[in-house]
């Protein structure tokens, strides 16, 4: 890993984990109770895209267990990272194929994160009782994938065109 | 780089489909296994484990305590609320009365489920 890659990593693991946070004081975003925006999903995506499938899979399991250690508990922690891996894995097939832009592969990314979280749930509480929630579970995560994937592909856009290649901006995509 | 192509449009559309036609088949299994005189119960379970199953026609208050966690249950005029919880987070809580067979009352960091289903 040379000095750039680890600065930019270090600097984006930063800014999700700050989102993170801000997530994690305003939990009732949305008016429903446990949905959220995924804020931080922004800051994964755009890695996704400009530093590739590790790099961004690094940062997210990083900032899960800073987040799952500062402010969460161990039940939260398993719940983040059986939604960020599965989303995280279906959004780099979906990328790998160019047959979707950024806002599909992020829709799928979000509806992925909430499926994989409710199968961590029905593994944890032995039940299926909750997978009556899979339909909402997955228009929210459908919602919340459209709103980070045009922030992100807004973010990546304004990135790749600023700075003159002096070196201080992230890769090109 | 592209923002959105048509296929992600396409994509949305048939993720959305899929949730609707997911609530409409649960809805007709419901239907299907529910007439009108059926008894309904509460069920209530924690960590897998049913703990409870009281009519939900007769009001009372139920208390689910294990492992020093809390929760109240009170069954009131044919629907079902989570009282009073000691989590963290009060999800259950907030989520208000339930009166329908279907979407449970989950109390994910008691591993605690309320809900509701038609007797035999």
């Amino acid at each position: 890993m040379n000095i750039r890659r680890l600065t930019t990593n270090g600097l984006l693991l930063a800014l999700a984990f700050v989102f993170s946070y801000i997530e994690w004081l305003l939990p009732e975003l949305l008016m429903i109770p446990g949905a959220k925006p995924g804020l931080a999903n922004i800051v994964i995506v755009t890695a996704l895209y400009c530093m590739g499938a590790k790099d961004a899979l690094l940062i997210n399991i990083v900032r899960i267990i800073l987040a799952g250690f500062t402010f969460g508990n161990m039940t939260a922690m398993i719940f983040s990272l059986a939604g960020g891996l599965m989303s995280l894995g279906v959004m780099t097939v979906l990328k790998r194929t160019n047959r979707f832009g950024i806002v599909g592969v992020s829709v799928a990314g979000g509806v992925c994160h909430n499926t994989g979280q409710l199968i961590a749930a029905v593994a944890v509480m032995r039940t299926t009782a909750v997978i009556y929630y899979l339909p909402w579970l997955i228009v929210l995560g459908a919602a919340a994938g459209l709103l980070v994937g045009l922030v992100s592909g807004l973010c990546i856009r304004a990135l790749s065109s600023s700075g003159n290649g002096a070196g201080n901006q992230i890769p090109r995509i | 780089m592209k923002i959105l192509k048509k296929t992600d449009i396409v994509l949305l559309i048939s993720v959305l489909a899929a949730a609707a036609a997911f609530l409409l088949f649960w809805r007709h299994i419901q239907i299907g296994s529910e007439n009108e005189e059926t008894q309904r119960y509460v069920v209530i379970e924690a960590a897998g484990e049913e703990i409870a199953r009281l009519p939900l026609n007769e009001n009372t208050t139920y208390a689910v305590e294990r492992e020093g966690m809390r929760n109240v249950i009170v069954i009131e005029d044919g629907s079902v609320y989570m009282s009073e919880a000691d989590c963290p987070n009060q999800n259950c809580v907030r989520q208000g009365r339930i009166s329908e067979v279907g979407v449970p009352i989950v109390c994910l960091p008691h591993q605690v489920i309320v809900m509701i289903v038609a007797g035999q």
